[in-house]
């Protein structure tokens, strides 16, 4: 660990700090609204962690992952916001709250 | 390090530290809509400053790539924070 790219090692910890308490949120939300925000929270460090590599190496090469990243994330939740509507519907008294 | 980096990495800094952010407010706050409200905001000016520091820092960035990336992250990310609320909101869970 050279002193230069100090900041970079910074950038990282940061970001392994808000995945890993997007992990802990999938792992213990009480809804399975809240895992699906701890989701969103580690798919979008996701493409901040690209973004980091491509910083640290001065490449060019991986800018178009963030693109794909960030559009997987969006569709997770709009087929997880769309299984629910569906769910509601035949189901009236059904209770994200009652799911594992 | 010539000043534009030392710029792009004070963006980067910057925008790590609204990730922090973000953790913070998922680990800290009460419910679904407070937590979504975090995440939402935090990290869609996040990934912004981070897309500007990567273009300052490697000189042969396409700044067209950049842009069209902050826009796509400018509405799908705030686009999907909305729909987990009103999602819960649906469906009766409570403050």
């Amino acid at each position: 660990m050279t002193l230069a790219n100090l900041d970079l090692y910074i950038v990282g910890l940061l970001l392994f700090v808000t995945a890993s308490v997007g992990v802990w949120r999938i792992a213990t939300g009480p809804t399975t609204l809240d895992r699906m925000v701890g989701f969103d929270s580690v798919a979008i460090t996701a493409s901040g962690l690209v973004l980091l590599f491509s910083a640290a190496t001065s490449s060019n090469d991986f800018v178009e992952f963030v693109f794909i990243l960030a559009a997987l994330g969006f569709l997770t939740t709009v087929a997880y916001f769309y299984y629910l509507m569906q769910l509601s519907k035949d189901d009236p008294n059904f209770d994200p709250e009652s799911r594992p | 390090m010539s000043a534009v980096q030392v710029l792009g990495t004070l963006a980067m800094l910057l925008g790590s530290f609204l990730f922090l952010v973000a953790a913070v407010g998922i680990v800290r706050l009460p419910d679904v809509y407070c937590r979504s409200h975090a995440l939402g905001k935090a990290t869609t000016l996040g990934i912004m400053l981070f897309l500007l520091g990567y273009g300052l820092r490697v000189p042969e960035a396409s700044w067209l790539k950049i842009l069209v990336i902050v826009l796509f992250q400018m509405v799908t990310v705030p686009v999907a924070s909305h729909l987990i609320c009103l999602m819960a909101y649906r469906k009766g869970i409570g403050r």
